[in-house]
């Protein structure tokens, strides 16, 4: 993508398809990445001490000559090792590691190339001292972190981020030969490094302290701590046997074998080989190991060294058993000696003092002979990929040629890097063993136990979470320990990629091709999910960009696993989502928020007007009639409805029959198990017929989190951009809108999640707020999650405390929730009223009187005050309020004076309209149910309950499914199956308390007892109303029939006087109410204990009183019941 | 008030099935082929349980049984904590640490945390109220929601996110014992047997000091620590919403099941997240024991698990009562 290569030892052009510099023979990097992009880099400083003293002491030339070899050690250890030297600042060098191109160990790489330095310096130190009487001291700091590259392959590097001056600070405050490590560092080079915890450091421009480790030197290969060993090994039986096959072959032929494990970075070849090694030598055998190094020169015997002092008394016993048992001991232990850098003439290397390569070959195969003589040897040697051809040859002649004992060399290596020149063709031969990824159970059985390494655990339940791991690392076992460390650290589920696993990923994409790389990282923008028309829109002005290009690259994603198809038709998904996540967290934060906002600005296809039906809500749009609402509304309210009340999510205002009411209708299906940050997702099983098509809901949340992202990254890394007031304000809207509409689909959950997002985007002062607080607040209580919904109003009495209508509004919601919640002390509203064009505050406001009016048992100012209440949201064209006032309308219908004739008209219209919506359908049936009941049509009733039993199972309405129950024994107890209405009353209060409302669990309780009386079981009626908690707390209607029967109860034990003191209490206590249901069951109750004291006047013209309002109300069955008691005792007469 | 079981309640006399059956007592000779049936008040070990399993056992939905044995006449919950409020309770959780200031937490009384000494040992000191992980801001959460008026405290010794060592685990217990908190939650759990022996001497010193443990049990059917103990009060979760309901495990070592699948709880931040795990159950049982204790302060752990099996949903002869907040 960028210009030249050049070669980054010595600067020489080369051309494109080099993998070596023409000039010098250096490999080159096989690609040049994407400049200028955000990447996971360490930083190394290094500086000398006190270096003017040394200018005081020493001679120009001499010290040009010593601080020319202090800059030729760093830039050989750095360059060698993969590093670039961004610059040099005085004495100091600052390089950078992964800047260009990621390796999964740049911050090994880092802290290796620090050690060698302090190596270097020591050696020439020897001399300085001698000859000058000075010393050559440095420090060295290292971080690793996120930070913005700029620049190219062989074009110099400049490194912007933070992890740059932690890194200086670091080296500012380590000490002479000191190497301090930040924290991100220590953590990946863990296992690799002896490294020592200092206190945290205080550094200067920081404000929190800095944790900080002292290196105290590289571990050997042998010496490798193994993380995962205390997890066992999961799976892999078949790879273990074909190893221990061919050492079994090995020790019965009694000669050297040679196996391979093969497979990519992370899969576990270390793990299989740690496994096969500690049984070996579990069985005695005696096990030597040794590993490679991607870089650095002279270590082609690194391995043989690290090998011979794995020996359990290291380069001493092999001296000592090459001289017992070898025929040419002296010179195999010379040859040895230069091998392992015993030879003190020499650096290790081969060929400097004499010894040639086969010279070593020969003598270390003699020595693993001679080992194998006495026991059976296994030579483990790792990371040969990045063996030198000399070393495979070694390893492979020790197999081919070793005689007279078993030994098996088996080595691991990777199968994705074998480098050119140094390949693995040597081996080709050898027995191997390729490992893949694991499989599903194996993975998840080894997900569970890497989330179980600690010795204490939280046990919040990680079942989810571990399943996501799971699934993520695609049955590779080191990002599945990666990924479980980031579960301990409490890493939220879709929070930022461990930096250890960019790390990984980040190697990976680096070595695909520019195109695909640049087609993912759209992709990644997209989402996890993707079509080629989303990549192609934002693909301007990108050369190699066209849509064939796109088209060829996808397709070969496909076929390496990147990507796979998915959704609808052309949709792509990422396989891996984390590596979605990485190249999303690469990208640019300035680019990613120019892609954003242009994925929001792509014209939605389908649907009409602009923007979709959200788009009217602008602030204060909630104010005026939206025309998209307007135009969605399938049909005008033809008729001014009858009946009121507030209620769909009323928690304790129910009688016997308000079977409704309740708190459910609110529940969309699954509603309350989404997680509140479920965002976009369109709820399962929501019913079809709905105005809103399912696309529109997706593509209006797409577009909304594209913006809502565009804003937070313009505001991070632009935060005086002068559109972003605009974008934001867009951002807000869109959020909003969405939420809106996720309500209207009573998928609460996202709906809750995106109206909060959308607040906190919405300025001040904006009177959207006060909308928000209606619709959080309602939502938050839907979900009884009542502290929550106070939150909401609190939230924006805070944001728009100005404005009077919002201040009003607040005070009406508390009121409201005050009601809701049973909370006395705060049910009182401030006096005033809403200003009259204010519809939004009217109708609350009608609401709350609604509510209050009900909860007196004023049935009729609830319903009147609903009609006003549906007026007004008419008016404000909101067909989400409207929705839900109609349903609270034809409950209330149950209970108010409105004719049961004009009660079932209004069904009759509502479940024409909530046909599609069966959580609204489900109330509009059981009111009809119970009005048909009331009218005398049991059996149309009974069929009534069945349909909505039957739509609240298929949707698992819980609470649906008790309100059939309750209507179900009303009718029972209308038709006179006394017996059946108390058990199936007590069925529904159960159920009820246990849905966290016990008021009108209660008051079901009181219509058992009721209901055993009228059977002829007095003692279960006193029963019931013995077991009632806190009977002094029951609602109005409740006390009114608990009294009566009490007022029965006590006639039957004798005591007359206790009677007609209940029954006039019982009078009192519906003294105000125009429930005709209520008054017609307390008077005929009263009229029936007067009767039977005597008080025959009375008692008919109570029972009159009784059938007037029964009458008047069209109950027709309950009035024959009164009318035949009335006609009995004038018959008596 | 109905003080409890005053006769055949309506709920229980209409619920099938839940009569106990008269049994004689344990090894009566001439059962059925010298076989004593087993005890009533013994339960068979479930095939399943709700929600997180309490110990290897295969979940479902629903309830506990019905477990109508034990009558205490008068102990029921309205008895137990009916009016109470927590006051005068002093609980501590130990975990991960407990955002103070939270608004459905409030302030903390004592924050501390377990620190690594020079020498390798661990030590308390006071430290600021918060809560890297939020696992201990979800726990306090839960307790301040049914004990509004108790005190709450924390000791953080998960000090690696969610996980923590075993020293710290024994420090962090040890210093809370000694404190003399009422009630401790412990939302965690160990598999290591090297640290059983510790914890059991711990937990025995916490039962004779009148501190009530209460701890969830291992979230997967592994062996671990210290929810086994029979010394402390040990919970596994039910699936249902209500946080007053919980039940008596008639097939232990999990002695309770209490609200613990999708629990909305405080999260660091201010906000609430719906979580899942024994985690959650535990701290509805020690909110409850801070109610209990706020009325009767008298209780022994022993008493006050009495009362507790006394008013679980499946074992109180009543219509629901559990169900009420009361208060």
């Amino acid at each position: 993508m960028s210009g030249q290569v050049r070669c980054s030892s010595c600067h020489a052009p080369a051309p494109e398809a080099a993998r070596f510099c023409p000039g010098c023979g250096s490999p080159l990097a096989l690609r040049t990445p994407a400049t200028d992009s955000r990447r996971i880099v360490t930083v190394l400083f290094m500086d000398l001490v006190s270096s003017t003293t040394m200018a005081e002491t020493m001679d120009a030339e001499a010290l040009h000559a010593t601080m020319d070899r202090y800059y030729t050690a760093c830039t050989d250890a750095i360059g060698s090792r993969g590093g670039v030297v961004e610059k040099f600042i005085g004495d100091a060098v600052m390089a950078v590691f992964g800047g260009l191109v990621s390796h999964e160990d740049d911050a090994l790489r880092a802290v290796q190339a620090a050690a060698a330095i302090l190596d270097a310096l020591d050696e020439g130190n020897t001399r300085l001292a001698d000859e000058y009487g000075v010393r050559l001291g440095v420090h060295c700091g290292i971080a690793t972190g996120e930070a913005v590259v700029v620049g190219s392959v062989g074009g110099g590097v400049r490194v912007v981020g933070d992890v740059v001056p932690t890194a200086a600070r670091l080296q500012s405050q380590a000490q002479a030969h000191e190497v301090l490590v930040g924290a991100e560092t220590a953590r990946l080079v863990a296992g690799r490094v002896r490294l020592e915890r200092l206190p945290d450091l205080t550094l200067r421009g920081k404000r929190e302290p800095v944790p900080a480790w002292r290196m105290l030197g590289a571990l050997r290969g042998d010496e490798h701590e193994d993380l995962p060993a205390a997890v066992p090994l999961v799976g892999r039986d078949r790879e273990l046997r074909l190893l221990e096959g061919e050492w079994e072959q090995a020790r019965y032929e009694g000669r050297c074998r040679l196996a391979v494990v093969t497979g990519p970075a992370g899969i576990g070849k270390t793990r299989l080989l740690r496994e096969f090694t500690d049984r070996s030598a579990g069985r005695g055998h005696l096990v030597l190991r040794g590993a490679c190094q991607p870089y650095g020169a002279g270590l082609t015997y690194r391995p043989v060294a690290e090998a011979v002092h794995s020996l359990p008394d290291g380069w001493d016993e092999a001296v000592r058993v090459l001289r017992a048992d070898h025929p040419n001991a002296e010179r195999a232990v010379a040859a040895l000696a230069v091998a392992v850098g015993r030879d003190h003439g020499a650096a290790a290397g081969a060929g400097r003092s004499g010894v040639s390569v086969p010279e070593i070959a020969w003598a270390f195969r003699g020595l693993v002979e001679v080992l194998a003589r006495r026991r059976p040897v296994v030579l483990a040697v790792e990371d040969v990929q990045w063996a030198e051809p000399t070393l495979v040859e070694l390893l492979t002649g020790v197999a081919a040629h070793a005689r007279g004992a078993g030994a098996l060399v088996v080595c691991a290596a990777r199968s994705e890097e074998a480098s050119p020149g140094q390949g693995l063709a040597g081996l080709a031969d050898a027995a191997t063993v390729r490992l893949g990824p694991l499989g599903g159970p194996e993975t998840r059985r080894l997900v569970a136990l890497l989330a179980e390494r600690a010795e204490v655990t939280a046990q919040q339940a990680t079942d989810g979470r571990l399943r996501r791991i799971a699934e993520e690392c695609a049955g590779h076992p080191l990002l599945a320990e990666l990924l479980t460390d980031g579960l301990a650290e409490g890493l939220p589920v879709g929070g930022a990629v461990p930096t250890s696993v960019r790390v990984l990923l980040s190697a990976w994409l680096d070595r695909l091709p520019p195109t695909d790389r640049a087609v993912l990282e759209r992709a990644a923008c997209v989402g996890g999910s993707f079509t080629e028309a989303d990549v192609l829109s934002l693909a301007d002005g990108v050369p190699g960009l066209t849509p064939a290009a796109v088209a060829e690259s996808l397709g070969s994603l496909r076929r390496a696993g990147a990507v796979h198809p998915s959704g609808y038709a052309g949709g792509h998904r990422f396989t891996r989502m984390l590596a979605r996540d990485t190249l999303y967290e690469m990208t640019p934060k300035a680019t990613r928020a120019v892609w954003h906002t242009r994925l929001a600005d792509r014209p939605l296809p389908g649907p009409p007007a602009a923007g979709g039906p959200w788009a009217g809500h602008g602030p204060g749009a909630a104010d005026r009639p939206s025309v998209a609402d307007r135009a969605a509304r399938p049909e005008p309210l033809d008729r001014p409805a009858p009946g009121p009340d507030q209620a769909r999510t009323r928690p304790s205002a129910a009688d016997d029959s308000a079977p409704a009411g309740g708190p459910w209708a609110g529940h969309g299906p699954g509603a309350a198990d989404r997680p509140s940050v479920a965002g976009r997702a369109a709820p399962q099983g929501r019913p079809a017929a709905d105005d809103s098509a399912p696309a529109d809901e997706a593509q209006g949340a797409d577009q909304a989190h594209h913006l809502e992202s565009a804003v937070r990254l313009t505001a991070e890394v632009q935060p005086g951009h002068p559109e972003l007031p605009a974008l934001t304000a867009r951002a807000a809207r869109a959020l909003v809108g969405s939420g809106y509409q996720a309500l209207r689909l009573r998928d609460l959950g996202a709906a809750i999640s995106l109206m909060e997002r959308g607040r906190a985007l919405t300025p001040p002062r904006d009177r959207e707020h006060r909308t928000l607080a209606v619709r959080i607040s309602d939502a938050r209580g839907a979900l009884g999650e009542w502290p929550l919904a106070l939150a909401a109003v609190t939230e924006a009495e805070r944001l728009g405390a100005e404005d009077p209508w919002t201040r009003r509004t607040c005070d009406v919601l508390r009121a409201t929730i005050a009601l809701r919640t049973g909370d006395r002390a705060a049910t009182a509203l401030p006096a005033g009223e809403p200003d009259a064009p204010d519809d939004v505050g009217w109708c609350r406001l009608h609401q709350y009187r609604a509510l209050a009016g009900f909860a007196d048992g004023r049935l009729g100012d609830a319903e009147s005050a609903v009609r006003q209440a549906l007026e007004r949201a008419e008016r404000l064209g909101d067909r989400y309020e409207g929705d839900r006032l109609l349903v609270t309308l034809c409950e209330l219908a149950q209970w108010s004076p409105t004719p049961v004739d004009s009660a079932l008209a209004l069904c009759e219209d509502l479940a024409g309209r909530f046909d599609g919506d069966r959580p609204l359908l489900i109330p509009v049936l059981l009111t009809r149910a119970r009005m048909l009941a009331l009218a005398g049509h049991a059996d149309r009733a009974r069929t009534q309950i069945g349909q909505a039993r039957r739509h609240a199972t298929d949707l698992s309405l819980l609470p649906g499914l008790v309100a059939c129950d309750q209507v179900a024994a009303l009718v029972d107890a209308l038709t006179g199956d006394h017996r059946v209405a108390a058990s199936g009353y007590l069925r529904a209060a159960g159920l009820l308390a246990s849905l966290g409302q016990p008021a009108t669990a209660a008051t079901l309780t009181v219509h058992a007892a009721r209901a055993h009386l009228r059977a002829g079981a007095p003692e279960s009626a006193r029963a019931c109303l013995d077991g009632l908690d806190r009977p002094d707390e029951l609602e109005p209607r409740g006390r009114a029939v608990q009294l009566v029967v009490r007022a029965r109860l006590a006639q039957l034990g004798g005591d007359g006087e206790q009677a007609l003191t209940a029954v006039d209490e019982a009078l009192a206590a519906v003294a105000h109410t125009d429930d005709p249901c209520l008054l017609g069951e307390v008077r005929f109750g009263a009229a029936q204990v007067l009767a039977a004291a005597g008080a025959e006047v009375r008692a008919e013209r109570l029972a009159g009183a009784a059938l007037d309002a029964l009458l008047a109300k069209g109950a027709a069955l309950p009035a024959a019941e009164v009318r035949r008691w009335l006609d009995a005792r004038r018959d008596g007469r | 008030m109905s003080a409890g079981p005053g006769g055949p309640t309506p709920v229980a006399a209409a619920a099938p099935g839940t009569a106990p059956t008269a049994a004689g007592p344990p090894g009566v000779p001439g059962g059925p082929a010298g076989a004593a049936p087993a005890p009533p008040w013994r339960g068979a070990v479930r095939r399943h349980v709700v929600g997180v399993p309490a110990y290897g056992a295969v979940t479902s939905a629903g309830g506990a049984d019905a477990f109508p044995r034990a009558d205490l006449p008068g102990v029921g919950p309205a008895w137990a904590w009916g009016g109470a409020d927590g006051a005068g309770v002093r609980v501590c959780v130990v975990d991960s640490g407990v955002e103070g200031g939270h608004p459905l937490i409030g302030e903390l009384d004592r924050s501390v945390t377990v620190v690594e000494r020079e020498d390798g040992t661990v030590g308390i000191v006071d430290c600021p109220p918060t809560d890297a992980a939020g696992h201990g801001t979800a726990c306090a959460g839960v307790i301040r929601a049914l004990a509004p008026s108790a005190s709450l405290s924390s000791v953080r010794v998960l000090t690696d996110g969610k996980n923590g060592s075993g020293d710290a685990l024994l420090a962090g217990l040890a210093w809370a014992v000694e404190e003399g908190f009422d009630v401790v939650n412990l939302s965690l759990a160990t598999t290591r047997t090297t640290l059983a022996a510790n914890l059991h001497e711990l937990a025995d010193r916490a039962y004779f000091r009148r501190c009530t443990l209460v701890v969830s049990a291992h979230n997967r059917p592994v062996p671990s620590f210290p929810w086994s103990f029979a010394s402390v009060v040990s919970v596994a979760s039910h699936d249902e919403d209500e946080p007053m309901t919980y039940y008596y495990n008639p097939a232990p070592p999990v002695e309770f099941h209490a609200r613990g699948v999708r629990v909305p709880v405080a999260w660091p931040g201010g906000g609430t997240i719906r979580s899942t795990g024994n985690s959650f159950a535990a701290p509805h049982i020690a909110g409850l024991c801070a109610l209990v204790l706020s009325k009767h302060p008298w209780l022994t752990p022993a008493q006050l698990k009495t009362v507790l099996f006394q008013c679980a949903a499946n074992v109180a002869q009543r219509t629901g009562g559990a169900h009420e907040p009361g208060r």
